[in-house]
């Protein structure tokens, strides 16, 4: 048996490791990129005393990254809204409860619709390609001509992702609130027969302030939560096109796992 | 003004560096010459920081590098140009802003001052006029220059240059080696370069090491280098210059 061993590895064949072995590295390699991920956290926030000199740059970024996602945002909030409406709507109308669908759709929105619909389209389209750039930037080089410019890398280009996406994604998470909100109230008027007003006013006398507060706390985290993320798997890229390419997958799987357990958190410290 | 001393450094578990020591001068263009593969670039990136050895020393100007915390490597690097291989300008900015970007950094200039020095260094590596072209549009042997005009753009006390000719045409590559004795003649700096080219390395070094297994095996003038019997330095000399 060792003798086969020797020979498969003379040969060049590495042995498939066994289940335990796989578990084992994938732990390892999960807490090291956890906690590369918490101390590029706690050196954004060390630096943000420097956010007002790196305005040019946070202005570029939220252009860049937010305003060019108001119009995708936007299409998933006005179905999101809808779907919300039809699925509820047609149990409340069995109920004899369909004026409900105003205070469900407003605060199902503002409370947890919007702040993770927002973060998810976010992952997937500006947090995947944040790691792709800074990765890119890791293996030409760049991220270490940029020190040895005396340049900080996390005040260059991370500082100015992590505030401009929290900032971008409060923005668009309020945007989607409002479209969604508009969606419902669509398919409540032509679908299930509420009337807009009926719905205008189920949807203020039941939706709190610390409602819509909590939505954009979590909007706030979360956009941070995913530059940060995308920025540390950026900055840990290795092994050329291949390591971007998996960077990248890290990134939004970190980030979406996350956002839940982050959501889980700030909902339970807000409501309980 | 630079001294490596007894340094060693392991990469993945091979060893890279053993023991290596190194003596620059100051003003002088010291070549780390070596086939690739044998620490040259590791031996730059130890000497400005952006690696720290297992063991030994590296001095600069009598400060130990590796001994800095991060905010201190960062003032201090300020005293540093390097040309990268690939060069490595940021993807996003155009050439001037590019050149421009260290003493944007530094914020002790005024804009029309940094346009002016930008300048100035773009006519000195031949490429006036093209400030507003992006990195894509550049040639090598431009994105080359336009690294090199930012590298000196902070007139720099030391200036490493890795593999500086690699990916160039001949021709182009010669060029460089007129920038860089042209740069050298101008700035009056310390210079390292690290090149496996023969050629290169005999017309700009003012003193050449040749690095192998780790370590510096032979050190001198070109002259020296080139009248040399040892067996290690005549191999590397006989076994380039044989190449077409």
């Amino acid at each position: 048996m060792r003798q086969e061993q020797n020979t498969r590895s003379r040969a060049g064949i590495v042995p498939f490791p066994g289940p335990l072995a796989m578990t084992g590295r994938a732990l390892v390699s999960a807490c090291q990129s956890a906690g590369e991920t918490l101390g590029l956290l706690a050196a954004t926030i060390a630096n943000l005393r420097f956010l007002p000199t790196r305005a040019r740059e946070t202005i570029d970024q939220m252009y860049y990254y937010g305003v060019s996602s108001i119009a995708v945002n936007s299409i998933f909030a006005l179905f999101s809204g809808m779907i919300l409406a039809f699925n509820s709507g047609l149990v409340l109308r069995e109920l004899g409860m369909s004026q409900a669908i105003g205070s469900i759709s407003a605060v199902a929105f503002c409370r947890e619709w919007g702040p993770i619909m927002t973060a998810i389209i976010l992952t997937a389209r500006v947090g995947s390609s944040m790691t792709a750039e800074i990765g890119t930037m890791k293996i030409s080089e760049e991220i270490d001509a940029l020190e040895v410019m005396g340049v900080d890398p996390v005040q260059y280009l991370v500082l100015p992702r992590v505030a401009a996406l929290a900032l971008m994604t409060v923005a668009l998470t309020m945007i989607s609130d409002f479209i969604g909100i508009v969606g419902s109230a669509l398919v409540g008027y032509f679908q299930i027969n509420v009337h807009y007003r009926t719905f205008y006013n189920e949807a203020v006398l039941f939706l709190r302030f610390k409602d819509v507060v909590c939505g954009l706390v979590k909007a706030f985290v979360f956009g941070a939560l995913i530059a940060v993320v995308s920025c540390s798997q950026g900055l840990r890229t290795t092994e050329g096109a291949r390591g971007v390419g998996r960077s990248t997958m890290y990134a939004v799987v970190s980030s979406l796992i996350f956002i839940i357990i982050i959501d889980l958190l700030i909902t339970k410290a807000f409501f309980m | 003004m630079i001294r490596l001393e007894n340094v060693t450094k392991r990469l993945l578990g091979k060893l890279v560096l053993d023991e290596m020591s190194l003596h620059v001068r100051r003003s002088e263009t010291y070549v780390i010459l070596g086939p690739s593969g044998v620490g040259k670039s590791v031996t730059l990136k130890l000497i400005i920081g952006l690696m720290k050895p297992d063991s030994g020393r590296i001095l600069i100007k009598g400060n130990d590098i590796a001994g800095m915390n991060r905010r201190r490597l960062f003032e201090f690097r300020r005293m540093f140009g390097f040309l990268f291989q690939s060069g490595a300008l940021i993807n996003w900015l155009n050439v001037f802003d590019n050149v421009a970007l260290p003493l944007r950094e530094e914020r002790k200039m005024a804009e029309d001052q940094i346009h002016d020095a930008v300048l100035r260094r773009l006519q000195l590596v031949d490429l006036e006029g093209t400030e507003e072209m992006m990195p894509d549009q550049l040639s090598g042997g431009m994105k080359k220059r336009v690294a090199i005009a930012r590298a000196i753009i902070t007139n720099p006390e030391i200036i490493l240059y890795d593999e500086p000719r690699t990916g160039l045409d001949p021709i182009v590559g010669e060029t460089i080696n007129q920038l860089i004795l042209r740069l050298q003649e101008k700035l009056n700096a310390t210079s390292v370069v690290v090149t496996h080219d023969l050629h290169s390395a005999f017309k700009v070094g003012n003193r050449i090491g040749l690095l192998e297994k780790g370590k510096i095996i032979a050190e001198g003038t070109p002259d020296e280098l080139r009248r040399s019997n040892e067996p290690a330095v005549r191999k590397f000399i006989d076994v380039t210059a044989v190449k077409p």
